[in-house]
């Protein structure tokens, strides 16, 4: 079939709409709602094209045979700037002076100033210990919406009003602690203004790190490394480990430590307990690394808390041993350490602050931050990590291996997982480390593996939909060895204090990034780091002991989502 | 499927206003639940209808249509006296708790603007003569 946009005849199959035609073939319309990752909704009429003479959203409306596009003239013109003067005099003046993808719009389409009156709405919602909400910046576009409901399936989100009075609200209205949000975040990264952030914590890790009294421990995660360098304008999946730990040295923090360390010490107990419940029962294990996930799982699943995995996740596992192992070497109490953590992650700042994850008496984890929060950060103190010469990780939660990094990217987990598991079954290494059919970008993936005359079944899901999706056949009676869940687009590389606007393009470099980490590494396997092995000798004694489990295993509530402090 | 759904939804809350007055969030998950849609779009349908409501209106409702044909026919002359007499803004239930005061999207009479639904009958060609008329009769 053939289509004409703006005198150039094109190809298209059905299905397309005017705007995938055009993407494709480089012919620039300019949008604002629309999301490559999202359905069209059609909401914000910048993307007006004159289609057979009728005025129609190019993002939402399909291709015909013979269908004549115009998508630059006078008329259309004008239509796109009265659009995007009636989004932008909703919201507030500063809004306007940022760089979003608002105002990048604005720049496409050449729109200067509103001209139109209009009483900016202020709700604010600081309920949630991950999600902030300022409802003056908002414009309607739907994506949380869309996100949270259709991608998550989490329905924590919905609008109340109609047309200009129209706000997105926590379901029914409530706060949004009170709502079933898992605070995955990905609200926030859709977020074309910055409506829905991540609740900010720079001002006051700022303020910690002014105390001389305490020592400033700082933990950076797996995907961290390979996304934050596009704040400073690098390639997405740019590699820019060594420049983090600089630069937060830079910041004022007496340590860096490694989060893909203690990854790695997740996996050594958490494929303890796999073979473990392999051999006695209580199948299928279900990855306990994600705490959207957990949430969701406490919030809406119940029944399948018995079959989480009871392991801390990386976080809170390095925030264990730096409240206790750390402090002990250095002869200090927990207390007289503050520890950080830059995390692509939202959720995580909940889990900081829930009941009963701590291992020492005070919290493992003081703050956490976005890898927003760094970038902009960074930006204020104006460092630039791509200008620093890089750094080492310290000693002596400073070492990691490949396994540990694949974390960030999903299906990670479950590799990093099975090569242990693979050891532990059979008492010697895999010779090639690679699990090929774990690997990809399918959103559910389902393989079987052969760890000597044992087959391990295994599913690897990401966004909760999908989630949903397995959880759902395995009450139906499918059965599964082993099911990670990630609850985020991509894993972790795609999470919700990731750089935004998000794109899966960006998504898919870091996935590669991370996978050339973890061949880069002379020590693939998690069982084998050196740190790791000096932590065990002198403090943990072995996977799964007593002393391993008080540490780095948690309990769950019964049902509905584990509580925060205070 | 998805549009049955959603047809279905309107009709439920449709019913459920008219037997409780009000629609209660008990009463949205059950409809929710009935139609197997999440209670977060049932919740939003509710507020974008002028008719549904979560809280108990007053006794009386006088609804003003807000299109553009009625703005031509100076409609806000009309909420301006409405206002004025209640002694409420619009969205404001006066103060012996009797009349509610609302906008509505179209009615379907902009030929007889302006037009106003006062508890669900039309009142067309309004002026304030009529306002007068219609205050007295509902007190």
């Amino acid at each position: 079939m053939q289509i004409t946009i703006d005198g150039k005849i094109l190809e298209f199959h059905k299905g397309q709409t005017i705007l995938d035609i055009a993407r494709t073939n480089k012919i620039e319309i300019p949008t604002l709602c629309y999301h490559k990752m999202l359905k069209p909704e059609g909401r914000c009429r910048v993307c007006l094209v004159e289609a057979n003479s009728k005025i129609v959203t190019a993002c939402d409306t399909l291709a015909e045979d013979n269908m004549q596009v115009v998508t630059t003239s006078e008329r259309i013109r004008r239509l796109r700037l009265e659009a995007l003067n009636l989004i932008a005099s909703t919201v507030p003046k500063e809004t306007l002076r940022k760089e979003n993808e608002l105002t990048k719009t604005m720049r496409l389409v050449g729109f200067k100033k509103p001209t139109y009156k209009h009483n900016i709405v202020k709700d604010k919602d600081k309920s949630s210990a991950a999600i902030w909400k300022s409802m003056d910046e908002c414009i309607v576009c739907g994506r949380c919406v869309q996100a949270c409901s259709k991608m998550q399936t989490v329905n924590a989100l919905s609008y109340m009003g109609r047309g200009y009075s129209t706000i997105v609200v926590g379901s029914e209205n409530q706060p949004l602690k009170d709502t079933t949000c898992v605070s995955c975040g990905q609200c926030s990264l859709f977020c074309p203004t910055d409506a829905i952030t991540e609740a900010s914590d720079i001002s006051k890790v700022e303020k910690a790190l002014r105390l001389k009294s305490k020592i400033k421990v700082v933990q950076v995660a797996p995907s961290v490394r390979v996304s934050v360098g596009e704040f400073f304008g690098l390639e997405p999946g740019t590699i820019v480990t060594g420049q983090i730990v600089a630069s937060l040295k830079k910041l004022g923090f007496d340590a860096v430590f490694d989060t893909n360390l203690s990854a790695d010490l997740t996996i050594v107990e958490e494929a303890k307990e796999f073979v473990d419940r392999f051999k006695k029962g209580n199948l299928p294990m279900f990855t306990s690394c994600c705490p959207a996930w957990i949430d969701f799982c406490c919030e809406f699943y119940p029944e399948f808390i018995n079959k989480l995995s009871n392991t801390k996740s990386p976080q809170m596992m390095l925030g264990a041993l730096i409240k206790t192992y750390y402090a002990k070497r250095l002869g200090l109490k927990p207390s007289d350490i503050i520890s950080v953590s830059i995390m692509p992650c939202t959720a995580k700042k909940r889990e900081a602050k829930l009941k009963n994850i701590n291992a020492s008496n005070v919290k493992d984890i003081d703050y956490v931050l976005t890898t927003r929060e760094l970038g902009q950060w960074l930006k204020s103190k104006k460092i630039n990590p791509a200008k620093l010469l890089p750094a080492e990780f310290d000693c002596p939660l400073g070492e990691s291996t490949g396994g540990g990094a694949l974390f960030g990217v999903t299906g990670g987990v479950m590799e990093a997982a099975l090569r242990t598991a693979y050891f532990y079954i059979k008492g010697e290494e895999m010779k090639d480390p690679k699990i090929e059919p774990i690997r990809g970008t399918k959103s559910l993936r389902e393989f079987e593996v052969n760890i000597g005359k044992n087959k391990v079944k295994g599913a690897v899901a990401h966004t909760l939909e999908r989630a949903r999706e397995i959880i759902e056949r395995i009450k139906k009676g499918e059965s599964f060895d082993f099911v990670e869940v990630m609850a985020c687009p991509g894993g972790c590389i795609g999470g919700g204090g990731q750089p935004k606007p998000v794109d899966w393009e960006a998504i898919e470099k870091r996935a590669k990034a991370i996978y050339s980490i973890d061949e880069n590494k002379k020590i693939r396997l998690c069982h084998q780091n050196p740190d790791l092995k000096r932590v065990y000798e002198t403090f943990l004694q072995k996977p799964g002991s007593k002393k391993a489990k008080a540490l780095l295993h948690r309990k769950y509530p019964k049902r509905g989502k584990p509580q925060q402090q205070d | 499927m998805e549009n049955k759904k959603k047809a279905l939804l309107l009709n439920e809350l449709g019913k459920a206003q008219k037997r409780e007055g009000r629609l209660s969030k008990k009463e949205l998950a059950k409809i929710a639940k009935k139609v197997c849609m999440p209670e977060n779009e049932v919740f939003s349908t509710a507020t974008f209808y002028s008719f549904l409501t979560l809280e108990k209106r007053a006794k009386h409702s006088i609804l003003l249509c807000n299109c553009p044909a009625e703005y031509l026919r100076s409609s806000d002359k009309i909420s301006k006296y409405l206002e004025k007499k209640l002694k409420v803004k619009l969205g404001q239930t006066t103060k012996d708790k009797k009349i509610y005061l609302g906008m509505t999207s179209c009615i379907g009479l902009c030929d007889k603007a302006p037009a106003l639904l006062v508890d669900g009958k039309p009142v067309v060609n309004v002026t304030t003569k009529k306002i007068d008329e219609l205050l007295r009769s509902l007190k």
